[in-house]
């Protein structure tokens, strides 16, 4: 399934990214192309819609992680919405579920 | 003949994902895994694949054999089974974190490294042996009948 990522600056300090299909080792380069720039920023937040998302590896974990840092060392924030079921299960599994701040996940 | 027994003879590249994943929910469709445990069960094999193409063979397009099967154990109860052989250079698993994934808090964190740890949080078995000319690679999972709503067991 081919990954849509859509960038949206809502605000000044504000954007959403929208993510849609499967995050694996063919299309996770297409979501860390996109999130890459963002993180360049000084500060704000950055809001990643996952609710497209039914399939994430690790190579998608990582580029999430980054996001992560970057929000640590802006004092930003990094919010991931609505996980599926699936997906928030590997963020349990990997013991993550709790060191990223998630919102509305189907869990 | 074994039915339940699926075969590929591939060039490895990051696009064959999807044909390995295809011939996983095959077998977990015919085991009736619950969403969750196919989830699972195509992650694990996702990220051994991965890490063969990228590490063993660094993106170059060699080749790989993938079997997935459905044995039946001794208990009499049907696991899935994958086995990938490839002719990477030898890897030394020695230095594997084949234990349970700690918790991390936000500092520590760093991207990666989370792929093997997966496969063997997921996998009942994980099995590697040193051939003459690469690496044969085996996955086993044993159904855990984990279903939707109740996705923390492991």
């Amino acid at each position: 399934m081919k990954l849509d990522v859509k960038v949206e600056k809502t605000s000044d300090c504000e954007v959403w990214v929208r993510v849609k299909g499967d995050v694996n080792i063919q299309s996770s380069p297409v979501l860390r192309a996109k999130l890459k720039p963002l993180f360049e920023q000084k500060k704000g937040e950055i809001h990643i819609d996952l609710s497209g998302v039914s399939f994430m590896d690790s190579s998608g974990i990582a580029t999430l992680v980054e996001g992560l840092q970057w929000a640590r060392n802006t004092n930003g924030r990094f919010v991931l919405h609505d996980l599926q079921e699936t997906v928030n299960d590997i963020f349990v599994l990997a013991k993550l579920d709790a060191v990223f701040e998630m919102v509305g996940s189907q869990a | 003949m074994n039915m339940n027994k699926l075969s590929l003879q591939l060039h490895a590249t990051c696009d064959c994902v999807l044909v390995l994943r295809s011939m996983v929910n095959v077998l977990c469709a015919r085991s009736k895994l619950s969403a969750i445990e196919q989830n699972r069960v195509g992650l694990a094999v996702d990220e051994l694949y991965a890490n063969i193409v990228r590490h063993g063979y660094r993106g170059e397009p060699k080749p790989l054999i993938f079997e997935a099967d459905m044995p039946v154990e001794a208990d009499g109860e049907v696991s899935l089974k994958f086995t990938f052989r490839d002719y990477a250079p030898v890897v030394d698993i020695s230095g594997w974190d084949c234990g349970d994934i700690e918790p991390c808090c936000a500092e520590n964190m760093t991207p990666g490294g989370l792929g093997i740890p997966l496969i063997h949080a997921i996998m009942d078995e994980v099995r590697h042996e040193a051939m003459e000319d690469g690496n044969l690679w085996m996955l086993l999972y044993r159904p855990k009948k984990i279903r939707e709503g109740n996705c923390y067991e492991t």
